[in-house]
């Protein structure tokens, strides 16, 4: 087994660690070295799946916005996206222009790296905190319910 | 995990983070206690980055602000451009403040409680070069007049 391998399982067994210890419920796929989360928000429901990437040495944490944004609101929803992303010190959301799709993203190095428990934990607990803020502005963007304006106007405040 | 502790680990990272530069051969400035900048030149333009270490976050943060803003009649096709290039990349991201224009590529990376080696260290700065490198170009012509749909094609 080469060390990317054998790097990637630890991290791995980690990131299962780190939500058993949140106590939370998620299917794995070891093959993929990937697991998936849904949890319960406010408004929308949010899905996680994260990813350990033995190539790159990195693991990244993928959470979808449920909704497919229209093509006559691409734009305001690429400036609002834009805009909020600005605003972030980890993480971005990702917009699909042709799709119309968008998740949040954010990652981690661990290259050669003794990652802990925490560290895995603060990604998805900021993950959680960022889409919790911004999913449901997002839905009503899409669905015409929120002004460009009104939605800068929130991510400022 | 106590402040002393969290600012015993930030140093360390930062020693690290020197150590990763300098075992790079790359000139840098210090510019102070938890910050370092350095250039390095491009296939196209000069880039310039800055890495702080975050000790409140137990974050390293990397910076690297693109040498032109983008201008107002530019911002709208601008952010569907940020848009599409981000959702192409796997590290990292380009915030673009469309208040002034300002594009900057960054790349965060979380220290909490861990051990973080140089070879992870150059490894962000390794990446972050390259995806610099590949865009910022790109960036500069929209600005310069190319057409959205010619950015778009020439990123494909």
């Amino acid at each position: 087994m080469d060390n990317e391998t054998k790097n990637a399982l630890v991290m791995y067994e980690k990131l299962c660690k780190m939500l058993d210890e949140l106590e939370l419920k998620y299917d794995k796929d070891p093959d993929q070295y990937e697991i998936e989360c849904r949890v319960g928000g406010d408004d929308l429901p949010m899905d996680f799946v994260m990813r350990i990437h033995p190539n790159g040495e990195f693991v990244d944490l993928l959470s979808r916005i449920p909704i497919t944004v229209p093509q006559d609101k691409i734009l305001e929803v690429a400036i609002a996206a834009t805009y909020v992303n600005n605003l972030l010190v980890d993480g971005c959301f990702d917009l699909n222009i042709e799709k119309g799709t968008l998740l949040f993203r954010t990652t981690n190095f661990y290259k050669d790296s003794d990652i802990s428990t925490e560290a895995l934990q603060y990604m998805l607990l900021v993950s959680h905190q960022t889409v919790e803020t911004y999913n449901d502005k997002f839905f009503m963007m899409s669905k015409g319910m929120l002004s460009l304006a009104d939605f800068k106007a929130f991510a400022d405040a | 995990m106590s402040n002393s502790n969290q600012t015993e680990l930030a140093h360390k990272v930062y020693n690290s983070l020197c150590a990763a530069i300098e075992e790079l051969n790359w000139k840098y400035n210090k510019v102070d206690s938890t910050r370092i900048s350095f250039e390095v030149r491009g296939d196209d333009l000069p880039m310039s980055f800055i890495i702080k270490i975050d000790e409140d976050r137990q974050l390293v943060r990397l910076f690297s602000p693109l040498p032109f803003k983008i201008k107002e009649d530019k911002m709208a096709e601008a952010c569907v451009a940020v848009c599409t290039v981000n959702y192409k990349l796997t590290i990292g991201s380009f915030s673009l403040d469309i208040s002034d224009g300002t594009l900057v590529f960054r790349v965060t990376n979380s220290f909490r409680s861990s051990v973080i080696s140089e070879e992870l260290l150059e490894h962000i700065i390794n990446y972050s070069c390259a995806f610099v490198d590949k865009y910022n170009d790109k960036f500069l012509m929209l600005n310069s007049g190319l057409s959205l749909a010619d950015f778009l094609k020439a990123i494909d």
